[in-house]
């Protein structure tokens, strides 16, 4: 039994809660300063490419007739070597996720609870969760995701609604007034943020019955899409020119949920519960990682870096470098420089929405040469391995 | 032999966790002082700040637990620099504890602080500094804020709870808006520049005999009814109370305001129960045209049957005959012309004005936005104000 499989709708009920995550905390401020009050707009564009992105990646999904892995099927069509070297590109691009969305975590309680945590304590806890849940199998994220859907979503709800009451909507005009290539240039700042096609590709192989309600992971994406383009709409409103301040945007957003002294801090209760949602898309990232080295180190064919035996050491050195990394190194900054404004950010961008949009293509060639596996002994053969 | 190996893995995450320990000293609640409230006032003699903070301080108990707040007492702390940032870590000079600024509500502004310094010096450190949420009520108090922080609400023991129950719990009821950092933060880089704070009044209990004690002669309430208003930080004047219900009903929010019966001032007043306005403003011939579309739904003020003043009983109140609505309406315009000419008078777009142009226009519109004194003989309003009840 491969404990890794996923439903899709666990999927479209991850995806619906992970895809704000990332994107509600220190972006819509950074991407202010590249785009103004049109950050929205752009954001908007580069939701629609990724929609378009995700949506290739699910056609690809639905044809790939013998759940074969992005390694197996790039392998098909690039060859190894160029596999291998693309399977380690998505780990760095992981990587500085995970750890770029980990300091803004902790910038957020920081904020928002008022108080100072040691970094190495901050991390080595995240890292001791996601530990046992890899070890157990990615299912188990995606349960957890979908037992936690309902109260994770009411507090993002909650904290949009109770901040209406303060915005100023005519804040976010004119649209465009300094032009669309700054709406452009937002666009593409925000790229590296962006990229839960990604996430998808590393699933291929891994969700029961691809071919079946794909449908429902599109719409779980679009609604996470939605509700994040909502709250950056917030931001801005509430905020206007003000919006490059701060650090963290839904920790600022939050602050307009009690606007009396008698209902007490209404946004430390939102803030936890929404907070889960990040730890959930940072057990995703550490989960790509694990297996992106997995796959590009190892030659064994399997769906489940399941933190026994090799999965483990890689598990260790990905917990080391980021109990470690950021007390060294600026993370957050170089983060920003290179992904965000360096060049870096157009191999990330080629790796997270180029090869997803080609996907499907992939996919044909890969069925087109192994026509064996076509007829269902693929399956066969790939349930031996496991055993 | 992986048993081993095991082991000395776990040996090794042990030894991790206690270095990583030693480099953590967390610092312990009684270690902090909560800071409720800040004052802010300025010096011009010495052109100094001094920065009067109202902190809780939790106490320490036998068993070397902490206490809750209550069971500590409030204090006054003061510090002083030749700039708010400066004045604010001389506090920790004063007492030692670190001050912890995570749940401060409110900054006052003493009057000569407001007058003589601009606000966006005064108010810059709180705004760039994390620890201050946006939405921190400012005002602008009568006198020096560190005396006003002495006072004592009839109500409330802090003075910095009394203020926020005076101006954010009772929900727009004080019939004034109030007026928080992100507001006041935001007009700094917008079109319009100007804003308004609230302005805070203490007045004395009064008390029978001559013999008045220090505790006394600082027991008494809070009071709102005024506005400070600032163009590009620097004050500029005062708002009275009519100027104040035209401020509030031009505003989007609704805003209670009471009106006079005409017929009979001294036995019945009107309140506003709904609100929908429409505001439109426009660039034609090169002149500012704004068209106020007001709705008012009002109702006369009474109590309802748990004893509240507001909300205002629907059904059970009269309708308000013609000759009354008519006097109402003649006020409302009253308050809105007064508030505009005001606006006008000292070139103080508190009202936001050159924003909406600015929405409406964008960039088009700039060398209208940046005509300076031009920009005021070029406004032409309009009002169509409807009252019922």
């Amino acid at each position: 039994m491969i404990q890794n499989r996923i439903k899709n709708s666990q999927l479209a009920l991850l995806l619906c809660i992970i895809v704000p995550a990332g994107k509600l905390l220190s972006l819509p401020h950074t991407a202010f300063m590249e785009g103004g009050r049109d950050t929205w707009l752009g954001m908007a564009i580069a939701f629609a490419i990724e929609l378009f992105a995700v949506g290739m990646v699910l056609i690809g999904l639905k044809n790939n007739n013998d759940d074969l892995t992005l390694k197996q099927i790039l392998q098909n069509v690039i060859g190894k070597f160029l596999t291998s070297v693309l399977l380690i590109l998505y780990a760095i691009s992981f990587f500085a996720k995970f750890i770029f969305v980990l300091t803004d975590l902790k910038i957020l309680y920081g904020e928002v609870f008022v108080l100072k945590s040691d970094w190495s304590f901050f991390t080595l806890t995240g890292l001791v969760v996601a530990w046992f849940l890899l070890s157990k199998g990615f299912n188990l994220i995606a349960r957890l995701g979908q037992i936690l859907f309902v109260p994770i979503m009411i507090c993002l709800i909650a904290i949009s609604i109770f901040s209406l009451n303060d915005c100023t909507f005519y804040k976010l005009l004119p649209i465009a007034n300094d032009g669309i290539p700054k709406v452009l240039k937002s666009s593409l700042f925000m790229g590296f943020a962006f990229g839960d096609g990604a996430i998808l590709l590393l699933l291929s192989g891994d969700v029961k019955n691809p071919d079946k309600k794909t449908g429902q992971v599109f719409l779980g994406f679009v609604v996470g899409a939605i509700a994040t383009l909502f709250l950056c709409v917030i931001y801005i409103a509430l905020f206007g020119e003000l919006a490059y301040l701060g650090d963290i945007a839904i920790a600022r957003i939050s602050q307009f949920n009690f606007n009396t002294s008698a209902v007490g801090r209404l946004d430390w209760l939102f803030i936890s519960g929404w907070a889960i949602a990040v730890y959930l898309l940072l057990f995703v990232y550490a989960y790509c990682f694990v297996k992106c080295v997995d796959m590009a180190l190892f030659n064994k064919v399997d769906h489940t870096p399941r933190l026994k035996s090799r999965g483990f050491w890689v598990y260790v050195a990905f917990a080391l470098l980021s109990v470690f990394l950021p007390l060294f190194v600026d993370v957050k900054k170089l983060v920003l420089d290179y992904f965000a404004r360096g060049f870096v950010r157009y191999i990330d961008i080629f790796l997270t929405t180029v090869v997803a949009i080609f996907y499907p293509l992939c996919v044909k060639i890969s069925n087109a040469k192994n026509p064996k596996l076509k007829n269902g002994l693929g399956k066969i053969h790939v349930k031996i391995m496991e055993v | 032999m992986k048993k081993g190996f095991i082991i000395l893995t776990i040996m090794a995450i042990a030894l991790l966790l206690v270095v990583i320990r030693a480099s953590f000293v967390p610092l312990q609640l009684n270690e902090r002082a909560i800071i409720l409230g800040v004052g802010v006032d300025y010096d011009q003699t010495t052109q100094d700040y001094s920065v009067a903070t109202e902190i809780i301080t939790p106490k320490q108990n036998a068993m070397g637990s902490e206490s809750s707040a209550s069971e500590g007492s409030q204090k006054i702390v003061k510090g002083s620099g030749k700039s708010v940032g400066v004045a604010i870590r001389n506090l920790f000079n004063s007492f030692g504890k670190t001050p912890s600024f995570g749940e401060c509500a409110i900054i006052i502004l003493g009057q000569n602080c407001a007058q003589q310094t601009n606000l966006k010096d005064t108010l810059d450190y709180f705004i760039a500094s994390g620890s201050f949420r946006d939405g921190t009520v400012v005002v602008v108090s009568e006198g020096d804020a560190s005396e006003m922080m002495q006072k004592r609400s009839q109500v409330d023991e802090y003075v910095s709870f009394a203020l926020q129950t005076l101006l954010v719990d009772s929900g727009n009821r004080a019939q004034i808006q109030y007026t928080t950092l992100n507001t006041t933060a935001q007009s700094f880089f917008d079109y319009s520049k100007g804003c308004f704070l609230n302005y805070i009044q203490f007045v004395k209990e009064n008390s029978s005999t001559s013999d008045v004690t220090e505790q006394q002669n600082n027991q008494g309430k809070f009071t709102t009814g005024q506005m400070a208003i600032f163009s590009d930080g620097k004050y500029v004047g005062l708002l009275n109370r009519q100027q104040i219900n035209g401020l509030n009903l031009y505003g989007n929010k609704k805003i209670f305001c009471v009106f006079d019966d005409v017929k009979t001032p001294n036995s019945k007043a009107f309140g506003l129960d709904k609100k929908s306005n429409d505001r439109e403003l426009k660039i034609q011939n090169g002149r500012i045209k704004i068209k106020l579309t007001l709705k008012l739904g009002l109702k006369q003020l009474l109590t309802d049957s748990v004893g509240e003043v507001i909300a205002l009983r629907r059904k059970e109140t009269s309708s308000i005959d013609k000759e009354s609505l008519l006097g109402i309406k003649d006020q409302v315009e009253g308050c809105l012309t007064s508030v505009l000419n005001k606006s006008i008078q000292t070139q103080c777009d508190f009202l936001g004005i050159k924003n909406i142009l600015f929405a409406n226009y964008g960039k088009d519109c700039k060398q209208i936005l940046e005509d300076g004194q031009g920009f005021w003989q070029k406004i032409d309003f309009e009002m169509d104000v409807t009252c019922e009840g």
